[in-house]
């Protein structure tokens, strides 16, 4: 016999999320709890509005904007003042949100930049393409930054903006390969596959800046052996950057990575490895490689099965996409 | 060597105390970490967007102005930040009562056909069937609600939510097991729908009746 309170036991115990067993009198309730947090998980938070909500909160000088009240016409001081209160809170607002979307790293808005971010992917992650789009522009954010430091010989601040830049290829890399997936290789896939491509050719331009840079004396010497270090510093997917020839070029590739590849060579012939050199590195980066964009799309959704031993998912043997871009 | 505990949501001491001196990289982490669940509170609870944005910055800017004067722990920071956004909502409830203005099944019901227009069929139902529930949610009593928002948006556990509500921890459980079946009582009821798939042989109001009854 059981005793009277042991469903209403279970029932807590069951949303306290302790394994419980689960009877019909229970099931409905957990169902409907389930179907409750279905509907809160799918409220989000418009990024945009966390920015504005950020760079009020890091603008000791800001007061909360009230929204704006729609004018009345027949009122118009009223309307007046409102304006002006709307363009006040704006000119507050503004500079902390406007600032963090060019800020640096090393400054002080630069995690407002990231965090927004972060909330852009989150709010769009129901959708792979989408995912890839918010991925492929932190990568471009991060490229932008990188740029600007070379262009600032920011020379201490270099070396983490480079680790970053390969970490977010990886992730937008692995979030086209997802998208591709997901869609069969449509136009859309194709699309982003381009602007990743985009991106590759950025990174390969803005290390030969910085390849400039080192070969004009302008970062010192701990800069120049920090940067070396983060070009060969593996992100954190295993398998991107293996510091081992790639099989074929058209495997997955990252923006930098340690292979003598066959395309473009930052460093001269005569440049050694700092793991295979007894001298500190001098002047030139380790053997980089920029490699041509990788992430592939399949030549049509539905492309003939025998072009490159293609699986339906677009992925070779290996577990890296194997196909090319027709 | 004592490791640095994190909350929850992935906060540790370091960054409450620089939230505290509002370094903006420490600010920017709490505010990440909550606010999407201060939103989600707010929006379920007040039906409009614009509404529930504003009122989760305010929660923020009231939060991080009176942070130097929290002294729990980190893993206390939710339920101080959720008994600042409780206080703020009944602050909007009593504005709104002297100037109603538009509904929130008004505001639903815009929101499920706009839902319908352009978004894929699946995307479309989920969200239909989402602001069923939320509307469903609005019959409840105040009470069985914001136990239900503050365990499920907000993320808290149920002593937590005794602690932001005044409320024994027995009690808080209580509310959560009678709102949930009235949420399901609801929802079985509205629009002629039922439970997707109905358990064998359950007449659901009389069992989950009987059910609350027992707790």
């Amino acid at each position: 016999m059981r005793r009277p309170d042991e469903p209403s036991d279970k029932l807590d115990a069951a949303l306290d999320g302790r394994p419980v067993e689960v009877d019909d009198d229970l099931a409905p309730l957990i169902e409907t709890a389930a179907k409750l947090r279905t509907a809160l998980e799918a409220i989000d938070l418009d990024p945009e509005t966390a920015e504005r909500h950020l760079g009020i909160l890091l603008d000791s000088r800001a007061t909360v904007a009230p929204r704006p009240i729609p004018p009345r016409l027949q009122a118009s001081r009223w309307r007046r003042r409102v304006a002006a209160v709307a363009l006040a809170a704006a000119l507050t607002v503004l500079p902390a949100t406007m600032a963090s979307a060019s800020a640096l790293p090393g400054q002080a808005l630069y995690p407002v930049k990231l965090a927004v971010e972060q909330l852009r992917v989150t709010a769009v992650i129901w959708s792979s393409t989408r995912e890839a789009s918010e991925r492929i522009q932190i990568t471009d954010n991060r490229l932008d930054e990188l740029d600007r430091l070379i262009q600032l010989n920011a020379g201490d601040r270099i070396p983490p903006a480079i680790v970053r830049l390969k970490q977010a290829y990886v992730d937008a890399q692995q979030a086209v390969e997802d998208a591709v997936r997901d869609t069969g290789g449509s136009g859309q896939a194709r699309a982003l596959d381009g602007r990743l491509a985009a991106v590759t050719t950025g990174s390969a331009a803005a290390l030969h800046r910085l390849q400039g840079k080192l070969d004009q004396g302008v970062l010192s010497a701990s800069a120049r052996q920090a940067i070396t270090d983060a070009i060969q510093q593996a992100p954190v997917t295993p398998g991107l950057v293996k510091g081992t020839p790639q099989p074929t070029p058209t495997t997955g590739a990252p923006i930098v990575t340690m292979p003598t590849g066959s395309q473009t060579t930052l460093a001269p012939a005569t440049t050694q490895a700092p793991a295979t050199t007894t001298e500190a590195p001098t002047t030139t980066l380790p053997p980089t490689t920029i490699q041509a964009p990788t992430t592939t799309v399949p030549p049509d959704a539905s492309g003939s099965p025998d072009q490159g031993g293609n699986d339906d998912s677009g992925q070779g043997s290996s577990g890296e996409t194997t196909t090319t871009l027709p | 060597m004592e490791q640095e505990r994190a909350s929850r949501v992935g906060l540790t001491a370091a960054d409450l105390a620089g939230a505290r001196r509002r370094e903006p990289a420490a600010v920017t982490r709490v505010y990440a970490a909550y606010a999407p669940f201060v939103f989600r509170f707010f929006l379920a609870a007040v039906g409009d967007r614009p509404t529930a944005e504003d009122l989760t910055g305010d929660v923020f800017k009231s939060a991080i102005e009176g942070l130097p004067r929290f002294c729990g722990p980190v893993e206390a920071l939710g339920g101080w930040l959720f008994g600042i956004a409780r206080h703020d909502l009944y602050d909007y409830r009593r504005r709104v009562a002297r100037a109603r203005t538009q509904s929130l099944d008004d505001v639903l019901d815009e929101a499920a056909l706009a839902a319908g227009a352009d978004d894929p069929e699946a995307l479309a139902i989920e969200r239909v069937e989402g602001d069923r529930v939320l509307a469903a949610l609005r019959q409840l009593s105040t009470e069985q609600r914001e136990v239900l928002l503050l365990w499920m948006a907000a993320g808290l556990t149920a002593p937590e939510v005794a602690a932001v509500v005044g409320k024994t921890t027995g009690a808080v459980k209580a509310l959560r097991r009678r709102g949930l079946a009235g949420l399901a009582r609801v929802l079985g009821g509205s629009n002629g729908t039922s439970f997707p798939e109905p358990l064998s042989g359950s007449s659901e109001p009389a069992r989950l009746a009987r059910l609350v009854e027992q707790g």
